[in-house]
């Protein structure tokens, strides 16, 4: 790994500070409907709202204090037609002034205390998460309090933002990302005609689309009370979980409405591939997967935690792809499988908190490859899924497993702040008991049996659905369906029992009819 | 100053050469006072115990980065070395290093800069007498064989096509380019792509490099959280005692002062905003031999650290204008806390919008440092920019991880510890005048290297 400040400085668009316009006179706005895969205006069924935010709290000695306050809704709460629009509201909200204050104002009290208000948006989940030093915490409460109970979400900040989220989608997505663009673009794939399918951060046409009056409108029906969830960690004063809790309950509309109910995500009964035509990748982004029905409160998630990381734990070389492809071959830089949505927290190797899903999806990500390797990679990775769901693991390769991820998950929590996030992402699923604590605990009593009849229920190769970034999408497309053999060279010797079995990938059929492959420009991706 | 008295009672036990005590810093920033000790090899042991769920962070800093790599054709080498460390040894060949560590539920990683290579490496402390053995073994004995190192060079091509999607790969190559023509950071770590195609060819250079630079006296052990600094040593002294070897010392190219600078444009064959690199040459982290000159040049660090946040963090006037109320760009932000062995560069970026030109934002960006040198600048907004720092990088320090990171780019850029603290404490005394006065001497349009990138032609 080569590291360079700036980089991530550089290539993300931060939703950075600014300062507001005039502040809104606070209105009330008529319900909108929740997009559903249904026809705008269609009645759809609502989950409950809750009376009150449920509270979480992970009070130690950490000087460093964090208040976070997650709410049930992401990017598959936008409306039918404003795609985009949750991710628009909550960085408006964050970054557009709150109370009296412009953004300017605002980000020159967080400045002397290093105090910081970031916003996440995910597909199910938004969450603001302040931090600061406990010297400071009096001053920055006030700041956070006002950036959720009175943003002024003015139009010119607004401007801003939408501009901000149009750059990231068009500029840095599609232009210079193509390892994220293969996951969003899986996730088009997977989730077609579902809530999930589009970008946190819109399309294109949605983004032209959206007004400053949709976003105030839309932060009543969903950043509300019923649906938040409070969280608190660190050195903090006793009084203060119930202060946050009060003011919080403020945070009620008669706009405000639960969750849509969310569809089943499609089910494919044999693979399909979605292949991104980008004529200036220099190299081929893979990502696969299917969505599974295992979220963290199913019976069956720590036997498949345990199946991900034999198969390719995040940034590590215990996977078996990892070994095969670059330990063994050489092909790429990193390859991993997942049972979850991940995303990476900043430059550690540990998931973000605070993303949780309703829908989950298993999926492996194969790091860029060059293109006359993509092929047999491919087929690599597609059979080492098959033979896990055939043959399962060893009681030897299952101890091995189950002993590393004994320990490393450990790694996780190291900050009372992550703590937290795991409390508050159990809450969210509903899950009763500790993370790590029913991990380990359920990891203690798992058969190899039992591993591998999770493993046969829910991993089946035939549902496998690959999205790719290439610069010559119809070739690709051709030898796939075609099922040529794709032979491999290496410039360095390989030992025989890697030839030979390499004799096996390069014939190993992936079952790829041509009309279940489709070819997007990606001029097109995301811009309806 | 204290001496480690118990360190120094252990080592006379043991009848070896008594180690030197170096600086040892109180608490300052850490979580607790660090420990530091070398060994008569030269290997250097730092600890900071910290509250920490039984976590301990293990890493080994090797000053070696793509500064060392002076010989053309050989650009990216420390990098594909880190890459080689990861190959195992006789008594733990590559496999079973692997078991092991991952037995242990470690966290086992690394990287690579200009200045310095970094292991990093975090694992339950009940079994650091397994992870300083097994790392001993690996910094002492790697070996692997041609056909493993050939395969390692795909893993960084692998790498380096990873990076090339983004227009930064290239941007950074070009500002490096124009801004050195002697000096070796005139190259990036990651290197030339012509030159990574060439690595699977040079296995015996590889074999040398590891001679000249994975040696003891250019070596540093650095341990935070669940640690017991005299146990740790008995451990390090048991494992490491026999390594020998001394650093090879490459003539690094000494680069000119600019008299005048330069710029470049590249075309990008994507969709892309227009964005703006730019790089002030400005002096190394710390220069000089005598504690004065060392002194002096650490207040020309602190002050052009106060001038990153005057000019570029979000509540800065020139952020404000360029990117709130005329949204002339989409984003503006330095590469603050970028320090480095050498005289390096003063780095700021901007993503421009959509119709802006590259001379209006360079404009604005050169007039708000020629305002600040100017010494228009309100004494409040300097105390802000100090408390930030502070502030920062106490926030920072949560994690044994983040710790040791610490621990390690100070030693790293600055040659010891205690650094940091009279770094702090230049921060900390930073005026008004000291800011303008650097942006006066370093930040003027003779000493700028500019890069341009936008899709098609020049704007």
């Amino acid at each position: 790994m080569v590291m360079r400040h700036g980089k991530a400085a550089l290539l993300l668009v931060a939703f950075a500070l600014g300062c507001g316009g005039p502040a809104p006179e606070p209105r009330e706005y008529t319900r909108l409907p929740e997009t559903t895969g249904d026809e705008q205006g269609e009645a759809v069924a609502r989950e409950p709202l809750r009376d009150s935010p449920r509270v979480v709290l992970q009070r130690d000695s950490s000087p460093l204090v964090t208040i976070r306050v997650a709410f049930d809704a992401g990017s598959a709460s936008d409306e039918a037609g404003r795609e985009g629009l949750t991710n628009l509201t909550a960085h408006l909200m964050a970054e557009g002034g709150a109370g009296e204050l412009t953004y300017a104002e605002l980000a020159r009290r967080l400045y002397p205390m290093a105090g910081s208000i970031d916003v996440h948006v995910g597909r199910d989940q938004t969450v603001f998460v302040g931090q600061v030093h406990r010297d400071h915490l009096e001053d920055f409460y006030d700041l956070f309090r006002d950036v959720l109970l009175r943003p002024r979400m003015g139009e010119e900040d607004f401007a801003r933002i939408r501009d901000q989220a149009r750059n990231a989608l068009v500029v840095d997505l599609r232009g210079a990302d193509d390892e994220e663009l293969g996951k969003e673009a899986l996730h088009a794939l997977m989730y077609r005609g579902h809530p999930y399918a589009h970008p946190v951060l819109g399309t294109e046409a949605s983004l032209r689309r959206v007004r400053a009056d949709d976003a105030r409108a839309h932060r009543n029906r969903v950043f509300c009370a019923g649906r938040a969830t409070v969280g608190l960690s660190g050195d903090f004063p006793e009084e203060l979980a119930g202060r946050i809790e009060r003011d919080l309950s403020a945070l009620r509309s008669d706009a405000c409405v639960g969750r849509a109910v969310l569809a089943e995500a499609e089910q494919v009964e044999a693979p399909r591939v979605l292949i991104v035509n980008k004529p200036s990748a220099q190299s081929v982004a893979v990502s696969m997967g299917f969505p599974i029905e295992v979220r963290r409160d199913h019976p069956d998630y720590p036997a498949l935690v345990l199946a991900g990381a034999w198969l390719g734990q995040h940034r590590q070389f215990v996977g078996r792809l990892m070994q095969e492809i670059r330990g063994e071959r050489g092909l790429n830089y990193g390859d991993y499988a997942y049972v979850e949505h991940f995303t990476q927290e900043g430059w550690s190797r540990f998931p973000l908190v605070n993303d949780a899903r309703r829908q989950q999806y298993f999926s492996i990500w194969l790091r860029p490859l060059r293109p006359e390797t993509a092929h047999f990679a491919i087929r690599l990775a597609a059979r080492e899924l098959a033979r896990l769901h055939r043959d399962g693991l060893t009681q030897e390769e299952l101890d091995r497993i189950r002993t590393f991820a004994d320990r490393y998950f450990a790694l996780y929590q190291q900050t009372s702040s992550r703590r937290l996030g795991y409390a508050m992402d159990d809450a969210f699923y509903g899950a009763e008991g500790e993370y790590l604590e029913r991990l380990r605990s359920a990891w203690r009593e798992l058969s190899v049996e039992d591993v591998n009849a999770a493993i046969r229920r829910h991993l089946s190769p035939e549902r496998l659905q690959i999205a790719i970034v290439a610069s010559d999408a119809e070739a690709l497309a051709n030898a796939l369906a075609s099922d040529a053999e794709s032979p491999i060279t290496y410039r360095s010797s390989v030992p025989e029992a890697v030839l030979a079995e390499d004799r096996e990938i390069v014939r190993y059929p992936l079952g790829i009819a041509r009309d279940r492959i489709e070819i997007v420009p990606v001029a097109r991706m995301f811009a309806e | 100053m204290k001496l480690a008295t118990s360190f120094l009672a252990i080592a006379i036990a043991l009848a070896s050469v008594p180690a030197v005590a170096l600086a040892q810093n109180e608490a300052g920033v850490f979580p607790s006072a660090p420990r530091v000790d070398r060994l008569p090899n030269g290997l250097t042991v730092v600890s900071v115990p910290m509250e920490s769920p039984g976590i301990v962070a293990y890493y080994t800093l090797v000053r070696v980065g793509s500064r060392d790599e002076v010989e053309p054709g050989h650009s990216g080498f420390a990098h594909l070395f880190e890459h080689m460390m990861f190959r195992g040894t006789e008594r733990y060949p590559q496999e079973r290093y692997e078991a092991v560590l991952q037995g242990f539920g470690a966290d086992n990683n690394a990287y690579t800069t200009q200045d310095f290579t970094l292991y990093t490496l975090t694992a339950p402390s009940s079994v650091l007498e397994q992870v300083v053995e097994i790392e001993a073994d690996r910094f002492q004995n790697l070996q692997y064989d041609e056909a493993a190192f050939r395969t390692e060079t795909g893993a960084v091509r692998g790498e380096y096509d990873m990076n090339a999607s983004s227009p930064f790969l290239q941007m950074w190559e070009a500002l490096s380019e124009i801004s050195f023509s002697r000096h070796t950071y005139g190259h990036t770590t990651l290197g030339y792509l012509r030159d990574i195609d060439a690595m699977p060819e040079m296995y015996e250079y590889s074999k040398r490099f590891f001679r000249r630079f994975y040696t003891p006296d250019n070596t540093t052990i650095i341990a935070v959280g669940d640690v017991d600094h005299d146990r740790l040593m008995t451990l390090v002294r048991q494992h490491y005692g026999r390594w020998r070897g001394r650093r090879d010392q490459p003539r690094i190219p000494v680069e000119p002062e600019p008299t005048a600078g330069a710029s470049r444009h590249i075309d990008w064959p994507a969709e892309a905003a227009p964005r703006l690199f730019l790089g002030y040459r400005i002096p190394a982290f710390m220069s000089g031999r005598r504690e004065r000159d060392q002194l002096a040049s650490l207040r020309d660090t602190a002050a052009l650290q106060v001038v990153h946040g005057l000019a570029f963090s979000e509540p800065s006037p020139l952020y404000q204008r360029l990117v709130v109320d005329e949204r002339a760009a989409l984003e503006l932000g330095s590469w603050a806390n970028d320090h480095s062995r050498d005289p390096h560069l003063f780095v700021a970026h901007a993503t421009l919008a959509e119709g802006q030109s590259f001379d209006a934002i360079l404009g604005a960006i050169q007039g708000e440092l020629d305002r600040i040198a100017a010494g228009q600048v309100e004494p409040e907004r300097v105390e802000a920019v100090k408390s930030h720092i502070r502030y920062g990088m106490l926030s920072e320090l949560e994690t044994p991880s983040a710790v040791a990171d610490l621990v390690a780019r100070t030693i790293a850029v600055g040659g010891r510890l205690d650094v940091l603290d009279q770094y702090l404490a230049a921060v900390a005394a930073v005026t008004p005048e000291d800011v303008a006065r650097v942006a006066r001497e370093y930040l003027t349009a003779d000493r700028r290297f500019v890069v341009t990138l936008a899709q098609g032609g020049a704007q």
